[in-house]
């Protein structure tokens, strides 16, 4: 484009006269950890601790099994009747696997998925997309059920940063990273807060302890 | 692009005698401050944080060409596209350009100050493409045909009531209660999901553009940022060039300090670090990725007097901490950047002459300053523009004319006495003639001196002896 590649010089040759085009030495700044009143805990209480703050439900279980049948209780004792989706064919196969259904559906209001990891500071869990994790479903439904080993989770948001960053060395990124803090949410109106603005209205962790990191 | 101007003084009288707007201000104001305060205060190393945060950002603008190129090259490299926008129209022209590419007809937005500077709405729509905003605020504001009040929360200068009768207007779903918050923010859900679900093309902002790995890092608490992002064939990004940072470990200060700065969360609920289009292997995800640099003066800014303005991170504290803002509103401002930050960027960006006011529209409390999270020093920028206004006015003005008539009179005490003691009994004049011909309501709310001498007379009146105090009685 014409118009594109000279928007391109103008714009560099103002920058350039007041900016460096060489590669600056590194900052060397460790980023660090926020200093709260639940620091010193341990990353589980924690975590459990800020995601129920920002509105997310969190679950116990000792295996992925168990946690499916936690998953199931709860929507049996909530009376959802939906389709569920998720991207984990190792789901499928489990007991209770034949309720599941894979892919993405945008009718499905139940939707399973994995964290890659969470962060206790803020109590997020960390989404890569990916075959198995595809982000719409993230979104798109009412009820979200995310699996996340207790082993994984990490203190800081400058530790997830840190973790995300080694991952980008020398591979490339996944297209979406979502780091998630509870349901979706909006208070544009009268700054009245109500949860489930366009993506889940609820978001459910199962912590999964017992597992170990992969 | 600014069409109000000049009228900044006009407009906050009637934003001040406009009730439904009042209400909706105090709904506004205290809720965001008092919950910053919150959330701030819970982090006993909050300055740490912002110091490397603007630390961060210094290096980065200091080496902006660099981390500008080093980004282009990464994008290309995930097999994403940058474009380049000298101005708003150059941006537009862009977008238009890969809309008419695609073939696409539908288009749904998540929240972008970047096209609301450069109008994207209205020049896409007049290019006869269904446009759809669909950050709650801004779809609200959308309906109403208007401009957003709040950098982040963009119809804060609306009722539910108001709200509901847009929808109603709009939304032709019949009979139905709108009467609570909650089933207005559920239509909402409702009719933005068909238009998420059909959409072409998707456009979002940028919070953060991350050098070394071409990434756009996108902040929300609705996930509408990320429905559009995800679900059409191709995603548009739109930034500014001050937008980049160099690497992923630098984001961790910025998103530790901006939603505690802005809504007094820790963390917003979305935080989304996007990189290319997808990949072979993912099911869902759009095909085409194209970032568009926006630079419309910011270049002309770095490395000169008001360079620090493009740390700004568009957290709306300063906003919300604002006595003036929170009088008048967003819309006062005259374009869409209101309050303090507003009234630096607004002259900078747009010609200086047409937004003279704004440096004016400030008390110099000093709260926005406090509040910066990036510690930009507003009330010295404000005053630097005013003393620019002044300096570059040609010295027979009336204001300058003044300023030297009373610098003459100040110099000589009998001749100030004079006058003051002249003046004061004027001004007791006016009020007997307000009260005798009832002009309360068409002058200007003004409080006139109850007394009709001035301090000095009054002093002397009241302390006969003052001169005789010399230690000798």
């Amino acid at each position: 484009m014409m118009t594109n590649s000279s928007s391109r010089e103008r714009i560099l040759s103002k920058v350039n006269k007041v900016s460096s085009q060489v590669q600056p030495a590194p900052l060397n700044i460790e980023p660090l950890p926020c200093e709260d009143h639940l620091a010193g805990l341990d990353n589980q209480t924690r975590f459990t601790t800020n995601a129920q703050a920002a509105a997310s439900e969190v679950l116990f279980a000792r295996s992925k099994s168990d946690a499916l049948r936690k998953i199931f209780t709860f929507i049996d004792n909530e009376d959802i009747d939906s389709t569920i989706t998720t991207g984990i064919q190792s789901l499928l196969i489990e007991p209770l696997g034949e309720r599941i259904v894979f892919g993405i559906n945008e009718n499905a209001k139940i939707s399973i998925s994995e964290a890659s990891f969470g962060i206790a500071e803020t109590g997020s869990a960390v989404l890569f997309s990916g075959q198995e994790t595809p982000t719409s479903i993230n979104f798109l439904p009412d009820y979200q059920f995310l699996l996340l080993s207790s082993a994984n989770i990490l203190n800081s948001v400058a530790d997830a940063f840190s973790e995300i960053s080694k991952l980008s060395e020398g591979h490339q990124l996944p297209r979406a990273m979502n780091i998630i803090s509870g349901p979706s949410r909006t208070a544009d109106i009268e700054q009245t807060l109500q949860l489930g603005a366009h993506g889940p209205k609820r978001l459910i962790i199962v912590l999964i302890d017992n597992e170990k990191h992969k | 692009m600014a069409n109000n101007s000049n009228r900044f003084i006009f407009r906050s009288r009637e934003a001040l005698n406009d009730p439904e707007l009042q209400s909706a201000l105090n709904n506004a104001s205290g809720g965001f401050s008092k919950k910053r305060k919150l959330a701030v205060d819970a982090v006993s190393n909050f300055d740490a944080l912002k110091g490397q945060a603007q630390a961060i950002k210094k290096h980065t603008l200091d080496n902006l060409s660099f981390y500008l190129q080093q980004f282009e090259e990464n994008v290309a490299q995930s097999g994403g596209t940058v474009h380049w926008a000298e101005t708003p129209e150059a941006l537009n022209e862009i977008v238009l350009g890969i809309c008419k590419a695609e073939g696409a007809k539908t288009i749904t937005k998540g929240k972008s100050m970047i096209s609301e500077e450069t109008e994207l709405n209205q020049f896409l729509q007049e290019n006869h493409y269904a446009v759809t905003e669909t950050d709650l605020g801004e779809y609200i504001i959308q309906l109403a045909n208007e401009k957003p009040s709040h950098i982040i929360a963009p119809a804060a200068h609306k009722t539910k009531h108001q709200v509901r009768e847009l929808f109603e207007k709009n939304h032709e779903l019949g009979q139905r209660s709108l009467e609570e918050v909650s089933s207005l923010v559920n239509e909402a859900r409702d009719v933005l999901r068909q238009k998420f679900l059909s959409a072409d093309v998707g456009i979002t902002g940028a919070n953060f553009l991350i050098a070394d790995t071409g990434s756009v890092v996108l902040v929300t608490n609705e996930g509408n940022g990320d429905l559009t992002a995800t679900l059409p064939k191709t995603h548009i990004v739109t930034a500014s060039i001050e937008k980049v940072i160099p690497d992923i470990n630098s984001a961790a200060p910025f998103i530790n300090i901006l939603a505690r700065s802005a809504t007094g969360q820790p963390i917003s609920t979305y935080t989304t670090l996007f990189t290319g289009p997808k990949r072979n292997t993912d099911l869902d995800g759009p095909t085409n990725f194209h970032v568009i640099l926006l630079d419309n003066g910011r270049s002309g800014l770095l490395g000169g007097p008001y360079s620090e303005m493009l740390s700004c991170i568009r957290c709306g504290a300063c906003l919300n901490h604002c006595p003036v803002y929170l009088s008048v509103g967003g819309h006062s401002y005259g374009w869409i950047y209101p309050g303090p930050m507003g009234s630096v960027l607004s002259p900078l960006l747009n010609s200086e002459k047409e937004f003279s006011e704004l440096p004016n529209a400030s008390t110099f409390c000093g709260r926005c300053e406090e509040v910066c999270p990036m510690g930009i020093p507003l009330p010295q920028l404000l005053r630097q523009l005013r003393n620019d206004q002044v300096t570059a006015e040609s010295p027979t003005t009336l204001s300058t004319l003044a300023i030297k008539a009373y610098q003459w009179v100040c110099r000589r005490p009998l001749v100030y006495r004079y006058i003051t003691s002249l003046s004061i009994k004027m001004l007791h004049l006016v009020k007997i003639l307000k009260k005798l011909f009832r002009l309360k309501h068409h002058t200007r709310p003004c409080p006139l001196p109850e007394a009709t001498q001035t301090f000095l007379e009054l002093y002397g009146s009241k302390r006969p002896n003052v001169n005789n105090c010399d230690g000798k009685s």
